[in-house]
Protein backbone atom coordinates (compact mmCIF):
# COMPACT_ATOMS: atom_id res chain seq x y z
CA UNK A 1 0.00 0.00 0.00
CA UNK A 2 1.30 3.48 -0.65
CA UNK A 3 0.11 7.05 -0.47
CA UNK A 4 -0.66 8.64 -3.78
CA UNK A 5 2.70 9.88 -5.04
CA UNK A 6 4.69 8.15 -2.27
CA UNK A 7 6.26 4.73 -2.72
CA UNK A 8 6.47 2.16 0.06
CA UNK A 9 10.16 3.03 0.33
CA UNK A 10 9.25 6.72 0.70
CA UNK A 11 6.80 5.88 3.45
CA UNK A 12 9.42 3.98 5.36
CA UNK A 13 12.25 6.46 4.76
CA UNK A 14 10.15 9.45 5.77
CA UNK A 15 8.00 7.66 8.37
CA UNK A 16 9.37 9.75 11.26
CA UNK A 17 8.46 12.94 9.39
CA UNK A 18 5.02 11.65 8.41
CA UNK A 19 4.23 10.65 11.98
CA UNK A 20 4.52 14.28 13.06
CA UNK A 21 1.01 15.77 12.97
CA UNK A 22 2.43 19.03 11.59
CA UNK A 23 4.04 17.21 8.66
CA UNK A 24 1.94 14.17 7.80
CA UNK A 25 1.56 12.71 4.33
CA UNK A 26 0.65 16.05 2.77
CA UNK A 27 3.66 17.79 4.32
CA UNK A 28 6.04 15.09 3.14
CA UNK A 29 4.71 15.40 -0.40
CA UNK A 30 5.25 19.14 -0.13
CA UNK A 31 8.88 18.66 0.95
CA UNK A 32 9.51 16.26 -1.92
CA UNK A 33 8.18 18.90 -4.31
CA UNK A 34 10.19 21.72 -2.66
CA UNK A 35 13.53 23.28 -3.47
CA UNK A 36 16.27 24.78 -1.30
CA UNK A 37 19.47 26.53 -2.33
CA UNK A 38 22.35 26.43 0.16
CA UNK A 39 24.95 29.13 -0.38
CA UNK A 40 28.16 27.77 1.11
CA UNK A 41 29.11 24.11 1.42
CA UNK A 42 31.20 24.71 4.53
CA UNK A 43 30.40 24.07 8.17
CA UNK A 44 26.89 25.51 8.21
CA UNK A 45 26.14 24.07 4.78
CA UNK A 46 27.37 20.62 5.79
CA UNK A 47 24.81 20.32 8.57
CA UNK A 48 22.04 22.08 6.68
CA UNK A 49 22.49 20.09 3.48
CA UNK A 50 22.58 16.79 5.36
CA UNK A 51 19.27 17.42 7.09
CA UNK A 52 17.55 18.93 4.06
CA UNK A 53 18.49 15.85 2.03
CA UNK A 54 17.49 13.49 4.82
CA UNK A 55 14.14 15.26 5.21
CA UNK A 56 13.39 14.67 1.55
CA UNK A 57 13.62 18.17 0.10
CA UNK A 58 13.34 17.21 -3.55
CA UNK A 59 15.62 19.71 -5.24
CA UNK A 60 18.76 20.94 -3.54
CA UNK A 61 21.16 23.57 -4.84
CA UNK A 62 24.72 23.92 -3.57
CA UNK A 63 26.71 27.08 -4.35
CA UNK A 64 30.36 27.31 -3.41
CA UNK A 65 33.46 28.29 -5.35
CA UNK A 66 36.04 26.87 -2.95
CA UNK A 67 37.99 23.65 -2.77
CA UNK A 68 38.19 21.48 0.34
CA UNK A 69 41.15 22.31 2.57
CA UNK A 70 42.49 20.23 5.42
CA UNK A 71 41.71 23.05 7.85
CA UNK A 72 38.02 22.83 6.88
CA UNK A 73 37.60 19.36 8.27
CA UNK A 74 37.07 20.32 11.92
CA UNK A 75 33.59 21.50 10.98
CA UNK A 76 32.75 20.78 7.34
CA UNK A 77 31.54 17.25 7.91
CA UNK A 78 30.17 16.67 4.41
CA UNK A 79 33.78 16.51 3.24
CA UNK A 80 36.33 13.89 4.21
CA UNK A 81 40.11 13.63 4.22
CA UNK A 82 40.05 12.12 0.72
CA UNK A 83 38.23 15.20 -0.58
CA UNK A 84 41.01 17.69 0.20
CA UNK A 85 41.73 19.64 -2.98
CA UNK A 86 38.40 18.78 -4.64
CA UNK A 87 35.73 21.40 -5.36
CA UNK A 88 33.43 21.53 -2.35
CA UNK A 89 30.35 21.36 -4.53
CA UNK A 90 31.51 18.01 -5.91
CA UNK A 91 32.18 16.32 -2.59
CA UNK A 92 29.03 17.91 -1.14
CA UNK A 93 26.96 16.60 -4.04
CA UNK A 94 28.29 13.08 -3.48
CA UNK A 95 27.63 13.26 0.25
CA UNK A 96 24.09 14.55 -0.24
CA UNK A 97 23.31 11.81 -2.75
CA UNK A 98 24.78 9.21 -0.39
CA UNK A 99 22.27 10.37 2.24
CA UNK A 100 19.36 10.49 -0.17
CA UNK A 101 19.82 9.31 -3.77
CA UNK A 102 16.36 10.60 -4.66
CA UNK A 103 17.40 14.26 -4.28
CA UNK A 104 17.93 16.30 -7.42
CA UNK A 105 21.18 18.14 -6.74
CA UNK A 106 22.26 21.19 -8.73
CA UNK A 107 25.67 22.71 -8.12
CA UNK A 108 27.07 26.15 -8.74
CA UNK A 109 30.82 25.80 -8.41
CA UNK A 110 31.78 29.44 -8.40
CA UNK A 111 31.55 32.33 -6.02
CA UNK A 112 28.31 34.26 -6.40
CA UNK A 113 28.64 37.79 -7.73
CA UNK A 114 26.39 40.83 -7.64
CA UNK A 115 25.90 40.45 -11.35
CA UNK A 116 24.53 36.90 -11.29
CA UNK A 117 23.13 36.43 -7.79
CA UNK A 118 19.53 37.49 -8.56
CA UNK A 119 19.32 34.95 -11.33
CA UNK A 120 20.87 32.31 -9.05
CA UNK A 121 18.38 32.70 -6.19
CA UNK A 122 15.34 33.17 -8.43
CA UNK A 123 12.80 30.37 -8.34
CA UNK A 124 14.03 28.55 -5.21
CA UNK A 125 11.47 28.00 -2.47
CA UNK A 126 14.01 28.94 0.21
CA UNK A 127 17.65 30.02 0.30
CA UNK A 128 20.02 29.24 3.16
CA UNK A 129 22.84 31.71 3.65
CA UNK A 130 25.63 29.49 4.92
CA UNK A 131 28.39 31.75 3.61
CA UNK A 132 31.51 32.67 5.54
CA UNK A 133 31.85 36.29 4.48
CA UNK A 134 29.82 39.47 4.55
CA UNK A 135 30.04 40.40 0.86
CA UNK A 136 28.32 37.13 -0.07
CA UNK A 137 25.81 37.46 2.77
CA UNK A 138 24.81 40.93 1.58
CA UNK A 139 24.44 40.10 -2.09
CA UNK A 140 22.45 36.97 -1.25
CA UNK A 141 20.17 38.73 1.23
CA UNK A 142 19.60 41.66 -1.16
CA UNK A 143 18.88 39.28 -4.03
CA UNK A 144 16.47 37.21 -1.95
CA UNK A 145 14.53 40.30 -0.87
CA UNK A 146 14.37 41.68 -4.42
CA UNK A 147 13.38 38.29 -5.87
CA UNK A 148 10.96 37.61 -2.98
CA UNK A 149 12.64 34.37 -1.93
CA UNK A 150 12.60 33.42 1.79
CA UNK A 151 16.05 33.44 3.39
CA UNK A 152 17.43 31.66 6.45
CA UNK A 153 20.76 33.20 7.40
CA UNK A 154 23.21 31.99 10.02
CA UNK A 155 26.77 32.71 11.05
CA UNK A 156 29.20 31.41 13.64
CA UNK A 157 32.46 32.84 14.91
CA UNK A 158 34.32 31.26 17.76
CA UNK A 159 31.76 29.74 20.07
CA UNK A 160 28.99 32.18 19.16
CA UNK A 161 26.38 31.87 16.47
CA UNK A 162 23.28 33.65 15.33
CA UNK A 163 20.39 32.93 13.02
CA UNK A 164 17.51 34.82 11.49
CA UNK A 165 14.89 34.31 8.82
CA UNK A 166 13.77 36.89 6.28
CA UNK A 167 10.34 36.40 4.78
CA UNK A 168 10.15 38.97 1.99
CA UNK A 169 6.83 40.60 2.83
CA UNK A 170 6.38 44.34 3.24
CA UNK A 171 5.81 44.27 7.01
CA UNK A 172 8.76 42.03 7.83
CA UNK A 173 12.27 43.24 8.61
CA UNK A 174 15.03 42.33 6.16
CA UNK A 175 18.65 41.46 6.88
CA UNK A 176 19.70 45.10 6.41
CA UNK A 177 17.24 46.24 9.08
CA UNK A 178 19.61 44.49 11.51
CA UNK A 179 22.93 45.14 9.75
CA UNK A 180 22.51 48.06 7.31
CA UNK A 181 25.92 47.77 5.66
CA UNK A 182 28.69 45.17 5.54
CA UNK A 183 30.77 45.77 8.67
CA UNK A 184 34.26 47.08 8.22
CA UNK A 185 37.26 44.96 8.97
CA UNK A 186 37.78 46.34 12.46
CA UNK A 187 34.46 44.80 13.53
CA UNK A 188 34.58 41.54 11.69
CA UNK A 189 36.49 38.33 11.49
CA UNK A 190 35.73 35.69 8.94
CA UNK A 191 36.01 32.01 9.75
CA UNK A 192 39.40 32.11 8.09
CA UNK A 193 40.56 34.70 10.58
CA UNK A 194 39.14 33.27 13.74
CA UNK A 195 38.86 29.92 15.43
CA UNK A 196 35.50 28.25 15.37
CA UNK A 197 34.15 25.22 17.18
CA UNK A 198 32.95 22.80 14.54
CA UNK A 199 30.16 21.34 16.65
CA UNK A 200 28.79 24.85 17.35
CA UNK A 201 28.67 25.48 13.59
CA UNK A 202 26.77 22.21 13.29
CA UNK A 203 24.18 23.45 15.79
CA UNK A 204 23.47 26.56 13.72
CA UNK A 205 23.55 24.66 10.41
CA UNK A 206 21.05 22.17 11.79
CA UNK A 207 18.90 25.03 13.02
CA UNK A 208 19.00 26.53 9.52
CA UNK A 209 17.65 23.26 8.15
CA UNK A 210 14.91 23.23 10.80
CA UNK A 211 13.85 26.78 9.97
CA UNK A 212 14.02 26.18 6.21
CA UNK A 213 11.81 23.10 6.54
CA UNK A 214 9.33 25.14 8.62
CA UNK A 215 9.30 27.79 5.91
CA UNK A 216 8.73 25.17 3.21
CA UNK A 217 5.87 23.60 5.15
CA UNK A 218 4.44 26.86 6.51
CA UNK A 219 4.41 25.50 10.06
CA UNK A 220 5.41 26.73 13.48
CA UNK A 221 6.87 29.99 14.68
CA UNK A 222 9.92 31.20 12.75
CA UNK A 223 12.64 33.79 13.21
CA UNK A 224 11.30 36.34 10.72
CA UNK A 225 10.89 38.88 13.53
CA UNK A 226 13.43 37.48 15.91
CA UNK A 227 17.15 36.80 16.17
CA UNK A 228 18.50 33.60 17.69
CA UNK A 229 21.82 34.01 19.46
CA UNK A 230 23.72 30.99 20.78
CA UNK A 231 26.79 30.99 22.96
CA UNK A 232 28.16 27.47 23.01
CA UNK A 233 30.84 28.23 25.56
CA UNK A 234 28.48 29.71 28.12
CA UNK A 235 25.71 27.26 27.27
CA UNK A 236 23.29 30.11 26.66
CA UNK A 237 20.73 30.84 23.98
CA UNK A 238 18.83 34.09 23.59
CA UNK A 239 15.97 35.08 21.35
CA UNK A 240 15.85 38.81 20.62
CA UNK A 241 13.09 40.73 18.88
CA UNK A 242 13.86 42.25 15.48
CA UNK A 243 11.94 45.19 14.10
CA UNK A 244 11.66 46.75 10.68
CA UNK A 245 13.87 49.82 10.19
CA UNK A 246 11.74 52.56 8.62
CA UNK A 247 14.92 54.04 7.16
CA UNK A 248 16.14 50.73 5.69
CA UNK A 249 17.70 51.26 2.28
CA UNK A 250 16.45 47.89 1.02
CA UNK A 251 12.96 47.38 2.44
CA UNK A 252 11.96 50.79 3.86
CA UNK A 253 9.40 53.12 2.26
CA UNK A 254 12.22 55.19 0.79
CA UNK A 255 14.38 52.28 -0.31
CA UNK A 256 17.33 53.27 -2.44
CA UNK A 257 18.61 49.79 -3.21
CA UNK A 258 16.78 48.51 -6.26
CA UNK A 259 19.39 46.08 -7.51
CA UNK A 260 22.19 44.03 -6.00
CA UNK A 261 25.34 45.96 -5.26
CA UNK A 262 28.72 44.30 -5.47
CA UNK A 263 30.75 44.46 -2.29
CA UNK A 264 34.43 44.39 -1.95
CA UNK A 265 35.86 42.91 1.17
CA UNK A 266 37.13 45.63 3.44
CA UNK A 267 39.71 43.62 5.32
CA UNK A 268 42.35 44.13 2.64
CA UNK A 269 41.95 47.57 1.09
CA UNK A 270 41.72 47.09 -2.63
CA UNK A 271 41.32 43.36 -2.18
CA UNK A 272 38.64 40.98 -3.28
CA UNK A 273 37.14 38.01 -1.51
CA UNK A 274 39.09 34.85 -2.02
CA UNK A 275 38.72 31.25 -0.88
CA UNK A 276 37.40 30.49 2.57
CA UNK A 277 36.25 34.04 3.20
CA UNK A 278 39.69 35.56 3.29
CA UNK A 279 40.75 38.36 1.01
CA UNK A 280 43.29 38.39 -1.73
CA UNK A 281 44.76 41.45 -3.34
CA UNK A 282 43.14 42.52 -6.56
CA UNK A 283 45.31 41.29 -9.39
CA UNK A 284 46.88 43.98 -11.47
CA UNK A 285 47.27 43.25 -15.15
CA UNK A 286 50.65 41.71 -15.89
CA UNK A 287 51.49 41.25 -12.22
CA UNK A 288 51.67 38.00 -10.35
CA UNK A 289 49.35 37.71 -7.37
CA UNK A 290 51.18 38.27 -4.09
CA UNK A 291 50.10 37.35 -0.64
CA UNK A 292 48.93 40.21 1.52
CA UNK A 293 50.68 41.01 4.75
CA UNK A 294 47.67 39.61 6.60
CA UNK A 295 47.83 36.34 4.72
CA UNK A 296 51.58 36.03 5.20
CA UNK A 297 51.09 36.73 8.88
CA UNK A 298 48.54 33.94 9.15
CA UNK A 299 50.89 31.33 7.83
CA UNK A 300 51.37 28.49 10.26
CA UNK A 301 48.45 29.35 12.52
CA UNK B 1 -24.08 1.55 19.15
CA UNK B 2 -20.75 1.60 17.34
CA UNK B 3 -21.67 -1.55 15.48
CA UNK B 4 -24.98 -0.09 14.30
CA UNK B 5 -23.22 3.03 13.10
CA UNK B 6 -20.54 1.07 11.30
CA UNK B 7 -23.08 -1.14 9.53
CA UNK B 8 -24.61 1.85 7.80
CA UNK B 9 -21.32 3.40 6.66
CA UNK B 10 -19.85 3.10 3.19
CA UNK B 11 -16.19 4.01 3.52
CA UNK B 12 -14.51 6.02 0.78
CA UNK B 13 -11.24 4.14 1.33
CA UNK B 14 -10.25 0.89 2.99
CA UNK B 15 -6.82 -0.17 4.26
CA UNK B 16 -5.74 -3.44 5.87
CA UNK B 17 -3.02 -2.57 8.36
CA UNK B 18 -2.74 -6.03 9.91
CA UNK B 19 0.56 -6.75 8.15
CA UNK B 20 2.27 -3.65 9.51
CA UNK B 21 4.18 -2.97 12.72
CA UNK B 22 4.39 0.08 14.91
CA UNK B 23 5.09 2.83 13.95
CA UNK B 24 4.40 2.01 10.28
CA UNK B 25 0.85 1.04 11.24
CA UNK B 26 0.09 4.66 12.01
CA UNK B 27 1.98 5.90 8.94
CA UNK B 28 -0.28 3.74 6.78
CA UNK B 29 -3.34 4.92 8.70
CA UNK B 30 -2.33 8.49 7.84
CA UNK B 31 -1.80 7.52 4.21
CA UNK B 32 -5.36 6.12 4.14
CA UNK B 33 -6.75 9.36 5.57
CA UNK B 34 -4.70 11.39 3.09
CA UNK B 35 -6.44 9.52 0.27
CA UNK B 36 -9.88 10.91 1.15
CA UNK B 37 -11.41 14.35 1.51
CA UNK B 38 -12.22 15.98 4.81
CA UNK B 39 -15.47 14.52 6.18
CA UNK B 40 -15.16 11.24 4.30
CA UNK B 41 -14.80 7.91 6.09
CA UNK B 42 -11.98 5.37 5.89
CA UNK B 43 -12.16 1.79 7.10
CA UNK B 44 -9.00 0.47 8.77
CA UNK B 45 -8.51 -3.21 9.53
CA UNK B 46 -6.46 -3.66 12.70
CA UNK B 47 -5.27 -6.53 14.85
CA UNK B 48 -6.22 -7.11 18.45
CA UNK B 49 -3.62 -5.82 20.92
CA UNK B 50 -1.29 -2.91 20.28
CA UNK B 51 -2.88 -1.90 16.96
CA UNK B 52 -6.45 -1.53 18.22
CA UNK B 53 -5.23 0.00 21.49
CA UNK B 54 -3.06 2.69 19.92
CA UNK B 55 -4.42 3.62 16.50
CA UNK B 56 -7.85 4.99 17.54
CA UNK B 57 -6.26 7.03 20.33
CA UNK B 58 -3.64 8.49 17.98
CA UNK B 59 -6.21 9.29 15.29
CA UNK B 60 -8.32 11.19 17.82
CA UNK B 61 -5.26 13.18 18.89
CA UNK B 62 -4.83 14.28 15.26
CA UNK B 63 -8.41 15.52 15.05
CA UNK B 64 -10.13 12.59 13.36
CA UNK B 65 -13.22 10.88 14.75
CA UNK B 66 -13.74 7.18 15.23
CA UNK B 67 -17.38 6.67 14.33
CA UNK B 68 -17.61 2.91 14.54
CA UNK B 69 -15.85 -0.35 15.32
CA UNK B 70 -16.72 -3.92 14.35
CA UNK B 71 -14.92 -6.97 15.63
CA UNK B 72 -14.52 -10.46 14.16
CA UNK B 73 -11.97 -12.87 15.63
CA UNK B 74 -8.72 -11.01 16.20
CA UNK B 75 -9.52 -8.36 13.60
CA UNK B 76 -11.12 -4.99 14.18
CA UNK B 77 -12.66 -2.79 11.51
CA UNK B 78 -12.32 0.84 12.52
CA UNK B 79 -14.39 3.50 10.77
CA UNK B 80 -12.79 6.94 10.93
CA UNK B 81 -14.20 10.25 9.72
CA UNK B 82 -11.42 12.52 8.47
CA UNK B 83 -11.01 15.70 10.52
CA UNK B 84 -13.99 14.68 12.63
CA UNK B 85 -16.45 16.59 10.47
Amino acid sequence: MSGRGLTDEDLERYSRNILLPQVGVAGQKKLLASSALVVGAGGLGSAALSYLAAAGVGRIGIADGDRVELSNLNRQVLHGAADVGRPKVESAREAVLAINPACRVEVIGRRLTGETVRRTVRGWDVVLDAADNFPTRFIVSDACWLEEVPLVSAGVVGFQGQLLTVLPKADNPCYRCLIPEPPTDQFTATCAQAGVLGAAVGVLGSLQAVEAIKVLLGIGHGFERRLFVYNALEGKAQVLQRVKDPACALCGPKATITDVLEYRATCCPGGVCGPDGCCVPAEEPGKKRRKSARQRGRKGR
Amino acid sequence: MARDTANTIVPAYRADLTGTRCPMTFVHAKVALDAVESGQVVELVLLEGEQIQDVPKNLKEEGHRVIGVTHKGDRYHLFVRKDGR
